[in-house]
């Protein structure tokens, strides 16, 4: 009999010493690359903001990269967050939580609120998160949860879809 | 990890702080006294950091076995993710089967 063992490592800023430097920059870059196919609800607010939900695994990076660039004509805010009502006027969250409970009220906060859910935790998208980013030989490995962004009233275009590993529709019934 | 395993099975990583293990030929109670002495290892063994600081980490871990023909990859990985997070539900630091063993 064949047998699947699945092991997860609990302590969060663990990820660090796992994700290469390389695997944290093409994740810190996929935030505004991925804006250019994303269209969110009208917000009223002066700056882009992307949150860091619980452990932050890009130490300065985001703060380096975004400093001067823009994303949809706006500056980028980079915030970080440990409760959900830190999340308020996020327009991007990106999240670190291992508890599933915890994410779980996250991703129905981010639905509720259309901020744009991305992890690169396994069964993100499986279990409503939006986009689960991850990386294999430097090409973006996405599971798009297509039903819960048109839930969060996001739309994401046909080209980000298209590349893909997996998007996840409405049953047709 | 490698050293609970024997050469006939098949240890990766899968993501930025998730592994796997496919036991060939695997008994489902071996299994988990092998999970076990893992989670344990992992649990009481330290680790350096830079700064020569020690810290501990602890692992969950799910498994199921493979039904021969009914299985696709995404249902098999599906099923072993779904234990883990039953794992993980219940409080963390701690081996789920999918079965009753």
């Amino acid at each position: 009999m064949k047998i699947v063992l699945f092991i997860s490592v609990l302590f969060g800023s663990l990820m660090s010493l796992y994700a290469s430097d390389e695997e944290r920059n093409l994740q810190a870059v996929f935030f505004s690359k991925s804006a250019k196919f994303i269209e969110w609800p009208q917000k009223n607010q002066e700056k882009f903001v992307i949150t860091i939900i619980d452990d932050n695994p890009f130490e300065n990076i985001l703060e380096e990269l975004y400093e001067d660039k823009q994303i949809n004509s706006k500056h980028v805010e980079i915030r970080y967050a440990k409760k959900i009502e830190e999340l308020s006027g996020s327009d991007i969250v990106y999240i670190t939580v291992k508890n599933p409970d915890f994410m779980q009220e996250i991703i129905a906060y981010a639905q509720a609120n259309s901020i744009l859910s991305i992890s690169p935790q396994r069964g993100f998208a499986q279990r409503g998160g939006i986009i689960q980013l991850g990386f294999v030989a430097r090409r973006a490995h996405l599971i798009i949860n297509h039903e819960a962004s048109l839930a969060s009233g996001i739309k994401i275009s046909s080209s980000l879809l298209a590349i893909a590993a997996q998007v996840i529709q409405k049953d047709k019934k | 990890m490698l050293e609970s395993i024997r050469k006939s099975d098949l240890a990766a990583r899968v993501g930025g702080e998730e592994f796997l293990i496919l036991f060939d030929n695997g008994n489902p109670k071996v299994v988990y006294e092998i999970a076990q002495r893992i989670r344990q290892r992992v649990e009481t063994t330290p680790i350096k950091t830079a700064n020569a600081d020690f810290f501990h980490v602890s692992i969950s871990l799910g498994f199921c076995s493979v039904i021969p023909n009914n299985d696709t990859l995404e249902e098999l990985l599906k099923r072993a993710d779904d234990a883990l997070y039953s794992a993980k539900k219940e409080g963390r630091n701690r081996v789920v089967s999918e079965n009753i063993l």
